[in-house]
């Protein structure tokens, strides 16, 4: 079982286990204690490594690496403070179930427990958002947990998983055995899990004789690569298809069906539309809190049909009818063959009259003539450069500007829409964008971002420069405020803004100091431009587009209230919930 | 319907199956302190499998049903068995350190002697008790204990076991033989 080979150092092994995994990117800074693995990482030219400015950024570009390309995002740190602050990119993968693989260097195994410099129990700390973590002590180790890590990370419901490497174990020698098999007893891969028959024949019969069906599609079937089977699946049965924020992009946003997103600040006829249905087809998505609001409201007169790949996900927030564990591609092609052809003609009718009662852009209450630049402005720019086109990725942060896009962009493929969900993680754009862009490097990527957001990470300029990467282009949607939080202040806070106003350096300034062009908007006259000549220029550029400092995202559930019961401007009532 | 989503009194119990390695323990208790449960219990040792452990654990309070669910995702759990949704056999072992002056000896061994103790220790002023039963009994020994003079108590948690009727149910384990096993090869034991 034991193929002989030569003898070579733990950190030579890593790097050679990394590329028996098809791993071709990494990202990460070197310090003491995984010093041995960048000793031994020039050898393996195989592996490009981009280094970054500080470890929540590496974390995040291996984030946007795998979100964008499906495949595992890897990234480095050292002990420590190293391993600390790759903690919030762990979280946010944890969240949103994206394949990471974080490899942190330790002390040495006879410090550990010692309180030795830079020693933190970093795989204690990560417990509650990893899907598996280990402490390698010995070299001979590497193989299998390289080998177990990827497969976990990927597997069933993807996620992050920590491998914490001692500095002793990353300097033995030994000679490595590949062929290990996992030492997983608990775990089976969903994917691989047979599918229940007998749950499937009655969704199916469910599909066949409701009146108001309707799909809820999710990250799920961005992951299972199931887009094409979601759209057979709507072609044949006629359901209308919402999509959650992590679901942007599974489903065509021009298609008759596409209805658009739900939720907080979903669309009122989306809204509408799962509070009347009777039929629930939830597909790879886990009920967030800003996809239901009040939970116990939540599509009160619908059979819930939950599919999921994970079950502890089936009936957590919301009850299920029916719970069908399983990969979404297996189980849209599944139900593919077991559905008559039908169609939903009234009911779709019924939920575009809803919508045009409730057009969803007349929500914005545009103040033309006050405002030189709205938020809407830049977005109305950027879709007209951006829309229809199958070479372009858009990464949004979090906030306001992160839903406008996902409100007003539109959003036709998968892994074209990336942004960090569940975690809400500000600063998570500018460096998830340097991952994408690396995964696509034939593409552009645009990194949306609040002043906020920005500021958070924005020394990954500097990563963008040293590498050489031309094809991010980032658009600080800038309005001198915690935008989303000064929204809340206004409108359930009686107006009292605390300590959101932002001040901030010059953007263009600080961009161009880092050696990337800039350009600053401040008319709306000016913001198609800016963006042609940001597409033209071969290299990377940052638009910082001045808009309206008070701008709103409408419509907006209030915390705590049903779906139903949204808010579509600053002085309008909360429309009356139909099942509230 | 499991019992779990029912809102039952007094402590809940799941038996889970763990792959023996580090931190599979510490991945139990984060995920109870998560769900808001307050362990009252830990028994915790090695199943027939050398890799396998099995841990027993007694909790109050939470949302034990999502605890469940959040069990069967962790990665190092091998199963999760439901001990207040079918009948089990809950026991429980506690040494008892009692204050026995010679005038009270007699008492004291009479005591042990009607709950099924052993006298583990003794000296001339105080006495060791060992004492096994379902929960209920090792409380009573101890409000015993309390009238005798009960210096400390060390209670090892409770441990429960699906009964022999519900087999079907019983947490099954994959097969292990000392020799040659190629399941023991998979499974490796990390510490």
């Amino acid at each position: 079982m034991n193929t002989p080979s030569y003898a070579r150092t733990g950190a030579q092994i890593m790097c050679e286990a990394l590329l028996r995994q098809r791993c071709d990117v990494l990202f990460g800074i070197p310090g003491g204690a995984i010093m041995p693995f960048y000793h031994a990482l020039p050898e393996y030219p195989a592996l490009r490594h981009i280094l970054c400015r500080h470890e929540q950024g590496a974390g995040h570009a291996a984030e946007g690496f795998a979100r964008a390309s499906g495949r595992t995002g890897v990234c480095v740190a050292t002990s420590g403070p190293g391993a600390t602050n790759l903690v919030t990119a762990i979280a946010d993968a944890w969240m949103d179930s994206t394949p990471l693989v974080a490899i942190t260097g330790q002390v040495g195994s006879t410090f550990i427990g010692s309180d030795a410099f830079q020693e933190v129990d970093i795989v204690g700390i990560t417990l509650p958002i990893t899907k598996q973590s280990y402490l390698v002590r010995h070299a001979s180790e590497i193989p299998r947990v390289f080998a177990e890590a990827f497969h976990l990370a990927t597997s069933g419901r993807p996620g992050p998983v920590l491998i914490d490497v001692t500095k002793d174990a990353q300097q033995m020698i030994v000679s490595p055995s590949w062929e290990v098999a996992y030492a997983l007893p608990g775990y089976t891969d969903a994917r691989e899990q047979p599918l229940d028959v007998p749950a499937l024949d009655r969704v199916a019969e469910l599909v066949g004789r409701s009146e108001r069906p309707l799909i809820l599609a999710g990250n799920g079937v961005v992951q299972s690569a199931a887009a094409g089977e979601l759209l057979a699946f709507a072609d044949r049965t006629g359901i209308p298809v919402v999509t959650t924020l992590l679901g942007l992009g599974a489903f065509p946003q021009d298609h008759p069906l596409s209805l658009g997103m739900p939720g907080m600040h979903g669309w009122v006829h989306v809204n509408r539309a799962i509070q009347r249905c009777d039929l629930l087809l939830a597909i790879g998505m886990r009920f967030d809190d800003r996809v239901t609001g009040r939970a116990a409201g939540f599509a009160p007169r619908a059979t819930v049909v939950h599919v999921d790949i994970e079950p502890a996900e089936i009936g957590k927030n919301v009850r299920a009818d029916i719970g069908v564990v399983g990969d979404a591609r297996r189980v849209l092609r599944a139900l593919h063959a077991l559905v008559q052809p039908r169609s939903c003609r009234e009911w779709l009718a019924e939920v575009r009259l809803l919508q045009s009662e409730h057009e969803p852009r007349a929500a914005y209450r545009r103040r033309d003539d006050h405002h030189a630049l709205t938020p809407h402005d830049v977005f109305d720019a950027l879709n007209a450069a951006l829309a229809g086109r199958d070479d372009v990725r858009v990464v949004t942060d979090v906030g306001q500007h992160q839903m406008w896009a996902a409100q007003l962009l539109h959003w036709d493929r998968p892994r074209t829409h990336l942004t960090s969900g569940g975690a809400g993680t500000m600063g998570f754009a500018v460096p998830a964008a340097i991952g994408a862009a690396l995964a696509a490097p034939a593409e552009t990527i645009w990194a949306i971002v609040g002043d906020g957001g920005f500021q958070m990470t924005n020394q990954e300029l500097a990563t963008l420069v040293q590498e050489d990467i031309r094809n991010v282009k980032i658009a600080i949607i800038n309005n001198g405020y915690l935008g989303m939080v000064r929204q809340w202040q206004q409108l359930f806070g009686e107006r009292r803004y605390s300590e959101t106003r932002l001040s901030a350096p010059s953007f263009a300034r600080l961009t161009e100091a880092y050696g990337v062009r800039a350009i600053t908007v401040t008319r709306r006259e000016e913001a198609s431009d800016a963006i042609a000549d940001a597409e033209a220029h071969d290299g990377a550029v940052l638009i910082d587009f001045q808009v309206e400092r008070e701008a709103n995202v409408f419509p907006i559930v209030p915390q705590g209230r049903a779906i139903g019961e949204m808010l579509v401007g600053a002085g309008a009532e909360i429309l009356a919930g139909e099942d509230a | 319907m499991s019992a779990l989503s029912h809102a039952d009194r007094g402590p809940r119990m799941l038996a889970v199956m763990l792959h023996h390695r580090s931190g599979a323990v510490d991945r139990v208790l984060a995920a109870a302190r998560r769900q808001g449960c307050i362990v009252t219990g830990i028994a915790f040792g090695q199943t027939s499998h050398p890799a396998i452990d099995r841990l027993t654990l007694t909790f109050i309070g939470g949302d034990a049903r999502r605890l469940h669910g959040q069990l069967t995702r962790t990665v190092d759990v091998i199963g999760v068995s439901d001990l207040n949704a079918r009948p089990a056999l809950v026991r429980e072992t506690a040494l008892l350190r009692l204050a026995v002056p010679p005038e009270r000896r007699a008492a004291a061994d009479a005591v042990a002697a009607a709950f099924g103790g052993r006298i583990l220790d003794h000296d001339d002023t105080s006495m060791l008790l060992e004492i096994s039963g379902d929960p209920q009994h090792v409380d009573a020994c101890i409000a015993a204990g309390h009238v005798l003079g009960l210096r400390d108590v060390t209670r090892g948690g409770r441990l429960a076991v699906e009964r022999l009727s519900d087999d079907a149910h019983a947490s099954a384990l994959p097969p292990f033989h000392h020799q040659a096993d190629g399941m023991s090869e998979h499974l490796s034991t990390e510490h």
